[in-house]
């Protein structure tokens, strides 16, 4: 029978999948400080931070949501197994929380809440029907204390605390490397320091100074930190469907304002974007949110500071800036 | 050459043989029952012949053609023993369902059939809405209107009223008679067989007769299946109605 | 909200016309599916493009090309739907049950050896009748052209064979030949109505005309007609009423069509009488 073949074959599959999922790791690793990242900033961070004294993998698979991540029984294993668990906050992957209570070896774990002590925007509130304003429109300027905007690491004084956190953690683990964890430390956030200059500079005298992101909601940070507008066509959840009157909104800003280019980010299809620049004549450029990394980035060796200084490369096209 | 020709026909269901070796001819012009007790096989046969379903041995001959060869349905006229799951909202009007697949449809011809089977004013009425002794009317009616040389009914008066059995048999028997329309009529009551039937087939999963009613009545073997009493009773009948015994 | 304004940009005429072909493609087939109470298959071939899409995306397939390789896999499942229907041992629902379970079952697992849910698998979910583009516009246009004349010359053979399908055989008709078409074609507009108009549009636009307009109870020809009218209005009103409230048109088009069901049901209520 059709039906009875097919299933065999997929349970064939599956069977393999999971055996082969079983590869231990090399013998030898012992000595590092084993490190699970969330996502792939706090990844990238750790990286920096630790060299070849730690051990750091990144729990999420590219390309996967981390807000609504499901938690697989091989995760929670595996951090379990883990000295330093990262993650952002517990508004960016609230299931953390369910991770460390039913993690096993609690001794030997440490969660940190990289995100501790960061400077977080709150949400914007969904403005409806507002007569004087066309109504929709997701600017920058949430009145009303709502959720908090989880993409904290795109402040750069932000980063720096994150920074610190994860250096903090590490020393507590690995004292004795303590030395070169806060060199390294010290050494990344001068990158970092000198890429916040950069964006300052670069970004202070262009023709334009709208955002306008045809994806979600994530860029208000590096906004309000630069002095930009920042207009994005969704929420924060992944499957919402634009609403009408936001898409006539930002088709709208661009006439108004000319703006050459329209924004979307990475790894969703830019549908929402191909659509606003078929019918505004305007471009498309990509920028990264920092977290949403393809397979094929990371295999490229790619990293936050690449990324960012991408989106700068972008930004400065985009708003033309000299 | 026979209008229907069957050849050593067997029928298996679940592994089971439904139809065990039939073989048999009807010639044109015949109107043949073919009867037998409930689970016979006789509605099974009758869809093997129409193609519906297929045997595991044996062949099918109609006008004188391989089944898998025949083309000309136009020329058989079938009367389904049940609807599988007539809806009642059924989106159809009987004008729909009697113009099945005509591929000339002629307004005339309609509304004569539609006369001649007392159902003109329910024509725009969906099928799912009209009474058994209606729908049966419209079927009828559908199996009609192209004029077939070959009729096939499958227990089609079974709870009827008997207005519609009478208008029901009073015309295929003047089709058969005037037209030469060849008729096949199944069911499992032989009281009614005996009125109509020139021919009879008893079934029961194989051939138990195959002949005319004439022979069925003087037939020694059928007495010793039916008794005596019963064989006199269905024969007696045949001859009130005219039959020569 | 300026009717007029609306309607000028570009996206709204696509996403009205897009709108409109698929809804009537959904309607004519929905009819038959409907009728031969294979409702469930809009939702069951959904699950399916979710599992098929994960395979096509496992192996590597570039996005572009996604639908089109998805494809094959989707007109197996609902050719294996029609098959193990037709075999009397499972009934429609149940068969829609089977294939629709392994669907999802083998989506979420594929899914998950390639490292997570995609966020393309997800728009195959969700697609949205507002970004539909040039090329799916022009093949909403192709599948429409192929169902209307599949239906317009096949339309007798489709009635007998939605009648009865015994007799639709007795008649000389290929039912075989029909069914496996019907199927086929189910399988293809779902899978790019979903691209566009996500599953809850599809399912919904399979089934919903066609329900209102059988409870009109007119002719098979009337009833058909009837069934696109519906599903292209919903469309159409619902575009439209998705901008004045600022609502999503997917969902806004659902509701127009249980509007449109209900409505019909209460004047037939109160001004048809009861036999």
């Amino acid at each position: 029978m059709n039906a009875k073949k097919i299933i065999l074959f997929f349970l064939i599959v599956l069977f393999f999948t999971v055996s082969c999922k079983q590869a231990d790791e090399p013998p030898g690793e012992n000595a590092r400080l084993k490190v699970v990242a969330t996502i792939f900033p706090l990844y990238d961070f750790a990286r920096n931070i630790g060299g070849d004294k730690i051990k750091v993998t990144m729990l999420l698979p590219p390309s996967s949501d981390p807000h609504h991540y499901e938690l697989k029984p091989d995760d929670i294993i595996r951090i379990g197994k883990t000295n330093v668990f990262l993650f952002t906050s517990f508004e960016m992957e609230p299931w953390a929380r369910k991770v460390i209570d039913t993690v096993a070896d609690k001794k030997n774990m440490l969660a940190v809440e990289t995100g501790q002590g960061a400077l977080f925007l709150p949400l914007p509130q969904h403005h409806e029907h507002h007569s004087g304003n066309p109504s929709g429109l997701k600017e920058n300027n949430a009145d009303h204390a709502a959720k908090a905007d989880p993409h904290i690491w795109l402040d750069f004084d932000n980063a720096q605390k994150m920074i610190d956190n994860i250096t903090k953690a590490f020393i507590l683990k690995d004292p004795i490397n303590s030395l070169f964890y806060e060199k390294n430390a010290r050494d990344y956030k001068f990158r970092l320091i000198d890429l916040d200059k950069k964006y300052r500079e670069q970004l202070s005298n262009c023709k334009t100074r709208t955002i306008l992101h045809a994806g979600h909601w994530a860029f208000a940070y590096p906004a309000k930190r630069y002095r930009l507008q920042y207009m994005a066509a969704y929420n924060i959840s992944t499957d919402a469907e634009p609403s009408p009157q936001q898409i006539l909104a930002l088709i709208e800003k661009i006439k108004d304002q000319k703006l050459p280019y329209i924004y979307y980010e990475d790894l969703a299809a830019p549908r929402l974007a191909a659509t606003i620049a078929s019918e505004t004549g305007a471009g498309l450029l990509k920028l990264s949110n920092g977290q949403d990394i393809s397979k094929k980035d990371i295999l490229n060796g790619i990293s936050f500071v690449s990324l960012m200084e991408r989106n700068l490369e972008n930004l400065k096209k985009g708003m033309q800036c000299p | 050459m026979p209008v229907v020709r069957v050849d050593n026909l067997t029928f298996r269901y679940n592994g089971i043989d439904v139809l065990s070796n039939i073989s048999f001819a009807v010639e044109k012009g015949l109107y043949l029952g073919i009867v037998g007790p409930n689970g016979s096989g006789k509605s099974t046969l009758i869809k093997n012949i129409l193609g519906i379903l297929r045997p595991e041995k044996g062949r099918v001959e109609l006008f004188g053609r391989p089944l898998s060869d025949f083309r000309q349905w136009e020329r058989i006229g079938y009367l389904p023993q049940r609807l599988s799951a007539l809806n009642t909202h059924f989106p159809g009007t009987v004008e729909e369902i009697i113009q099945m697949g005509l591929s000339k449809k002629n307004q005339d011809t309609l509304t004569r059939t539609l006369k001649m089977m007392a159902i003109a004013h329910l024509g725009s009425r969906l099928i799912g809405e009209l009474s058994y002794g209606e729908q049966q009317r419209a079927m009828l009616a559908r199996a009609l209107i192209r004029r077939p040389e070959l009729l096939i009914f499958d227990e089609p008066t079974t709870a009827l009223d008997p207005e519609t059995r009478e208008m029901f048999y009073s015309l295929t028997g003047e089709m058969n008679q005037q037209e030469g329309t060849t008729v096949i009529l199944v069911t499992h009551d032989i009281g009614v067989i005996g009125e109509y039937a020139r021919n009879l087939l008893y079934l029961d999963k194989k051939v138990i007769f195959s002949g005319t009613f004439k022979e069925f009545c003087s037939s020694r073997d059928m007495a010793g299946i039916f008794g005596p009493s019963s064989q006199h009773i269905i024969c007696h009948q045949h001859d009130r109605t005219g039959g020569t015994i | 909200m300026d009717l007029m304004e609306v309607m000028r940009y570009g996206f709204v005429q696509r996403a009205m016309i897009a709108g409109v072909l698929i809804a009537a493609v959904s309607a004519l087939l929905g009819m038959f599916l409907v009728l031969r109470r294979f409702s469930l298959i809009g939702d069951g071939l959904a699950h399916t493009t979710f599992g098929s899409v994960a395979v096509v995306l496992l192996i590597g397939i570039s996005p572009l090309y996604v639908t089109v390789a998805a494809l094959p896999l989707v007109i197996i499942s609902s050719l294996a739907i029609y098959k193990l229907t037709s075999s009397r041992k499972i009934n429609a629902d149940s068969a829609i049950g089977i294939i629709s379970s392994l669907g999802i079952a083998a989506g979420v697992v594929l899914a998950s050896l390639s490292g997570g849910y995609n966020v393309d698998l997800f728009s195959y979910l969700f697609g949205n009748i507002l970004t539909v583009n040039n090329t799916e516009l022009i093949l909403a246009f192709i599948v429409f052209v192929m169902v209307l004349a599949v239906v317009v010359y096949f339309y007798d053979d489709l009635f007998a064979l939605t009648f009865d399908q015994e007799l639709a055989c007795s008649m000389g008709i290929n039912t075989g030949r029909i069914n496996i078409l019907l199927f086929l074609l189910t399988a293809v507009a779902a899978v790019l109505a979903m691209k566009v108009a996500g599953i809850m549009l599809v399912s919904a636009m399979l089934i919903l005309p066609a329900l209102t307009a059988l409870q009109m109870s007119m002719s098979f020809r009337k009833t058909l007609i009837a069934a696109v009218g519906f599903a292209v209005g919903s469309v159409l009103c619902g575009i439209i009423i998705a901008f004045m409230l600022n609502l999503p048109a997917g969902a806004m088009i659902v509701l127009l069509n249980i509007c449109f069901l209900s409505a019909v049901f209460v004047v037939k209520k109160l001004y048809v009488p009861r036999r």
